[in-house]
């Protein structure tokens, strides 16, 4: 058995498993790009292969020292959130350096488009001999 | 075309001092061209700073110093310029000195050199505007001196000088990647860990001609770690790596 009362399996299965069905939906509803999911899928399956994989959360209990299975459980848990966050902020600093990158290509442009443009009136303009 | 020394500005809600300093830069190098990066302002910087001649690109979004330095080096990188220099939008640093840096690097002396308020500590005597630090902000500097030093393996004086000059390879290495929040440190470490020759020159700063600092304890704070995160970062990067 995985240490947990039957009543908290049933209770955390229901979770996880709504939880990888929402994942699924925002994908679907294209509201979630998909590789942003993959360590959220990966963390529900292994939360739910805890749970019901008879042993799993003993074992689990075992390597890390933790008795109380529940406990065992919630360090898992917080170990995933950790992943998550690290994961979220690695992403924000890459899209920051995106923004960064385009705001610095408009910047560019829109100089250039200032020299075209000053360059196109000049030219436009009838010089002295023209007239 | 463009001609071959390009003197770029960076500037954020500079609108009182920008004026000065681009006709001051004309002045002192009149065969420089001049960009002044407008890093998003929300004031008239952008209007005075062409106004005054200068070239101006502008930031939509205020993206901080080291963005701001990059579009310069990108441009300068973009359009050929083989000399390069870059000064504060305060009116710190003097025109004579920025001139000073670009003969040293043009002459062959140096590929990037950097201007030092403590070189020569004497070089500002007599001078009523020379800018001498305060207290607590000598304490920062002499911490990330020696931090510096360690990191990059080669003396400074001034490691949070933003006066500087470089040529083609230095417009190269800082196109490609320039630190975002605090540049200061990092891009000298990578400077000499890419094999550029780096040399410090005397200089002598003045205070603002106009404005107000935007460095807040606060921000201070932030410099700190952030230096020492970026400095211990660069110094664990592969030698002569481009990024």
């Amino acid at each position: 058995m995985s240490g947990l009362s039957l009543q908290a399996q049933a209770l955390a299965s229901v979770l996880i498993v709504s939880f990888l069905v929402l994942l699924f939906e925002m994908i679907r509803r294209h509201r979630m790009q998909e590789r942003y999911a993959v360590i959220w899928t990966i963390s529900g399956v292994l939360m739910l292969c805890g749970i019901l994989i008879p042993g799993a959360l003993g074992a689990l209990s075992g390597l890390t020292g933790i008795q109380d299975s529940s406990l065992a459980l919630l360090a898992l848990l917080a170990f995933f959130q950790l992943s998550m966050l690290m994961h979220l902020t690695a992403v924000a600093s890459g899209q920051s350096e995106r923004v960064t990158r385009l705001n610095q290509e408009c910047a560019l442009l829109r100089l250039e488009i200032e020299r075209l443009t000053t360059q196109e009136r000049r030219d436009a303009t009838p010089g002295p001999d023209e007239n | 075309m463009p001609g071959p020394t390009l003197i770029f500005v960076p500037a954020w809600n500079e609108e009182e001092a920008i004026s000065a300093v681009v006709q001051g830069l004309a002045a002192a190098i009149p065969h420089a061209d001049i960009l002044v990066v407008d890093d998003g302002s929300t004031d008239r910087t952008a209007d005075n700073a062409r106004s005054a001649g200068a070239m101006v690109a502008s930031h939509p979004l205020n993206q901080g110093l080291g963005a701001s330095l990059q579009t310069g080096y990108r441009f300068a990188a973009r359009e050929g310029y083989r000399l390069v220099a870059h000064c504060d939008a305060d009116g710190q640093h003097p025109p004579g000195e920025v001139r000073r840096l670009l003969d040293a690097v043009e002459a062959g002396e140096c590929d990037l050199a950097l201007g030092s308020r403590f070189l020569d500590p004497g070089r500002g005597d007599g001078d009523p505007r020379a800018y001498r630090p305060s207290g607590s902000r000598s304490i920062g500097i002499r911490v990330f001196r020696r931090l510096l030093t360690i990191a990059s393996g080669q003396q400074f004086t001034d490691a949070t000088s933003g006066l500087r000059a470089g040529n083609e390879r230095v417009v190269a290495l800082f196109a490609g990647r320039y630190g975002a929040d605090y540049p200061e440190l990092e891009s000298l470490t990578r400077a000499v860990r890419a094999g550029l020759r780096v040399s410090e020159l005397p200089v002598v700063m003045h205070h603002r001609v106009a404005g107000k600092s935007k460095i807040t304890p606060v921000k201070s704070l932030f410099w700190v770690f952030n230096g020492v995160l970026s400095l211990l970062a660069a110094s664990l990067r592969p030698r002569g790596a481009s990024r």
